[in-house]
């Protein structure tokens, strides 16, 4: 798995990766940054092996990760994962901070335009595949915005780009 | 243009792996005589064993290429006379070579965007 860029937010980490054919890594799910929440499929195919200790007997098999899916990794926390591909496999994850935060992300895929209003919550936006347009300012892929609370952003989603909505409960 | 024999001796159908020999005109065995090289075929988007033959065409053309010339070592060569010798020829027009590129990427530059 190569890493190829991570930012953070502040709250949490967004960080893409690349893992090439026919690869397979272990992972323990844990840690401030490090606990994969979330992770949305940019391209590719991948599957997850489970245990709850390391080395031990496979207690999940995660058979979820293809182009444009976004998994849900919390039932994974404090497990020991094998990803393994077949093809190659571009991933964006989020990663909270601290780990016990519990973040909740919407997935838009353009071509949309949206009005997103932050209430109580700052809501992220992350530009996954770009560009996009937030109150008129241009987010090219690996690119965030930030909403804050009160606040609201418009947002214009070109044919085949997709960001994240990411804030915590 | 020079042939090469690609013969497939094994397969394995739960791995979906092929195993395959080679040889070309130069080589100084029967292609039984020489070892096998093993291709997973779910790595090429191939359906039948001629698309698959067709898939790895050039890498087993590297592969019989390498060996021949193991086998097939250059005859040494006469140099008497090549001293002095000099002559004015064409330079090989080499490409021009590119611009760097002086746009930064966005994301890793400035990651954030304020609204």
């Amino acid at each position: 798995m190569i890493i190829t860029n991570a930012v953070n937010v502040g709250g949490f980490i967004y960080c893409a990766t690349y893992l090439s054919p026919n690869e397979s890594g272990p992972y323990y799910n844990s840690g401030d940054g490090h606990y994969h929440q979330w992770v949305y499929v940019i391209s590719g195919t991948g599957r997850a092996e489970i245990r709850d200790e390391e080395n031990g007997l496979i207690t999940l098999t995660k058979d979820v990760f293809w182009t444009g899916k976004i998994v849900d990794k919390s039932d994974t926390k404090g497990k020991y994962s094998q990803l393994s591909t077949v093809e190659g496999l571009s991933l964006l994850f989020f990663n909270p901070i601290p780990e016990t935060t519990d973040l909740t992300i919407e997935i838009v895929h353009g071509p949309i335009t949206k009005i997103v209003s932050a209430e109580d919550k700052r809501i992220t936006v992350v530009c996954i595949t770009g560009p996009i347009t937030a109150n008129n300012k241009n987010l090219t892929g690996l690119q965030h915005a930030k909403i804050f609370p009160g606040k609201s952003a418009t947002l214009i989603l070109p044919e085949n780009t997709v960001c994240a909505l990411v804030s915590s409960k | 243009m020079s042939k090469i024999n690609i013969k497939i001796v094994e397969v394995d159908q739960d791995s979906h792996t092929v195993i395959v020999k080679y040889a070309s005109e130069k080589s100084q065995k029967p292609i039984d005589d020489y070892p096998a090289v093993a291709f997973q075929v779910t790595n090429y988007n191939v359906a039948t064993a001629d698309e698959f033959i067709e898939a790895i065409r050039p890498q087993v053309s590297l592969y019989v290429w390498q060996r021949d010339l193991q086998e097939n070592p250059a005859k040494s060569v006469d140099l008497t006379g090549w001293e002095g010798h000099a002559v004015e020829v064409d330079a090989y027009e080499l490409p021009e070579p590119a611009a760097p590129s002086v746009s930064p990427i966005n994301a890793f530059v400035n990651a954030e965007v304020t609204l």
